[in-house]
């Protein structure tokens, strides 16, 4: 049985320190382009003050970590398992990563993975759902490589820069995932 | 092609609450929680009413719920919380919401249902018409989505009787009567809604 399971080859999960971690999405919120890769309200800017308390209203409903690359030791984003149906066993994912740097190079693919296996192993989750922005290509990429199979699109749900995209919506089922790790 | 500048696509003088045999009317969490409570024993019903797994509600239970949701829409420009009810008797059949709406996007998601026995069926279909008339017509969004799970056929039907299109089936994502359901989303875009109003205008 592997009891250090919050860590991987590049990063790993840490409780959140909800001090910290307001500090540094402040800033990341302040990335446009971040901001519009993740959510769906208008960009906008928070004092650390405002974002705490976003965070202390999230952290009792939800499993909310933070991720820091291995070699740096550095705060680069942030994962959560949220609106969990514990009767119908299922739970929403939602991850961020904050600094540009670490964009598109396994990262956040890796939190994805420990997070996931997090929600299958210890919380006996036997579903996950998520939302993707049409535009956001290199995700959908990312879940897809992680076995997340699209199950539909609200057509035209958002619009940005001057035009209209898909909601997608993707879903993870643990015999998916199964068969996605036995396959590696 | 007619568009929304058009004014003879949209009827001016329509009257969004009154129906043919339904009306909507503001939920009153005073007084329309004793009416209520009947209803939430229908798992199907009470589904919308607190997170899973549903289940049966008391009055004072529903008032507070429906006091805090109408405070929150109201705070955050989403106050549309209707009840629905008979035009013969004024009994109250059910319950119907515009929620989640994002101004941004124009986008919102139509709650309803119907926990009246009779004629289930019918009032679910013209209380979703008249949502889908409100959305469009009047607080101008872009789209409406619909969610409702596998294993209720009544709500499935009305949902695509009343033009909305099955974009998404989330696999096994709900939980009733001892089984795994999938979760489907229905949605209708503007220029579709314009379409059902071209058609019933023949």
């Amino acid at each position: 049985m592997n009891n250090f399971i919050y860590a991987g080859d590049l990063v790993r999960l840490e409780a959140v320190d909800p001090e910290i971690f307001a500090v540094e999405d402040s800033l990341w919120a302040h990335d446009s382009e971040y901001w519009r890769l993740c959510a769906s309200d208008p960009s906008r800017l928070f004092t650390s003050k405002q974002t705490r308390e976003w965070i202390d209203k999230s952290l009792p409903t939800s499993y909310f970590f933070s991720i820091y690359a291995l070699t740096e030791n550095k705060l680069i984003g942030g994962v959560d398992l949220n609106g969990i149906n514990w009767s119908a066993r299922t739970s929403w994912i939602g991850i961020g990563i904050g600094d540009r740097n670490y964009w598109g190079r396994g990262y956040g693919r890796e939190a994805m993975r420990l997070a996931i296996q997090f929600a299958f192993d210890e919380l006996n989750l036997r579903r996950i759902n998520l939302n993707v922005f049409e535009y956001n290509k290199r995700a959908f990429l990312a879940y897809q490589k992680l076995g997340f199979v699209e199950e539909g699109r609200y057509r035209s749900w958002l619009h940005r820069g001057g035009r209209r995209w898909d909601l997608i919506f993707m879903g993870l089922l643990r015999s998916d995932w199964n068969m996605n790790t036995l396959e590696k | 092609m007619m568009n929304k500048s058009d004014l003879s696509l949209y009827d001016l003088g329509k009257q969004f609450f009154e129906g043919t045999s339904i009306r909507l009317t503001a939920y009153d969490p005073a007084t329309n929680p004793k009416e209520e409570v009947a209803f939430t024993y229908d798992l199907d019903y009470s589904f919308w009413m607190r997170d899973n797994p549903a289940r049966p509600m008391a009055e004072q239970e529903l008032q507070k719920y429906y006091e805090k949701l109408i405070k929150e829409g109201e705070e955050s420009n989403q106050g549309f919380v209707f009840t629905v009810r008979s035009k013969i008797d004024d009994q109250m059949l059910g319950f119907a919401r515009l929620c989640n709406i994002e101004w941004n996007h124009a986008v919102g998601e139509i709650r309803l249902a119907i926990g009246a026995a009779d004629n289930r069926e019918g009032a679910e279909l013209e209380a979703l018409q008249m949502m889908l008339a409100y959305a469009f017509e009047e607080l101008n969004l872009f789209r409406v989505s619909r969610v409702v799970s596998e294993s209720n056929p009544i709500s499935i039907r009305t949902t695509a009787n009343s033009g909305m299109v099955l974009e998404v089936r989330q696999r096994e994502a709900y939980f009733r009567c001892g089984k795994y359901w999938d979760v489907l989303r229905f949605g209708l875009v503007e220029k579709e809604y314009d379409e059902l109003v071209k058609e019933l205008q023949g």
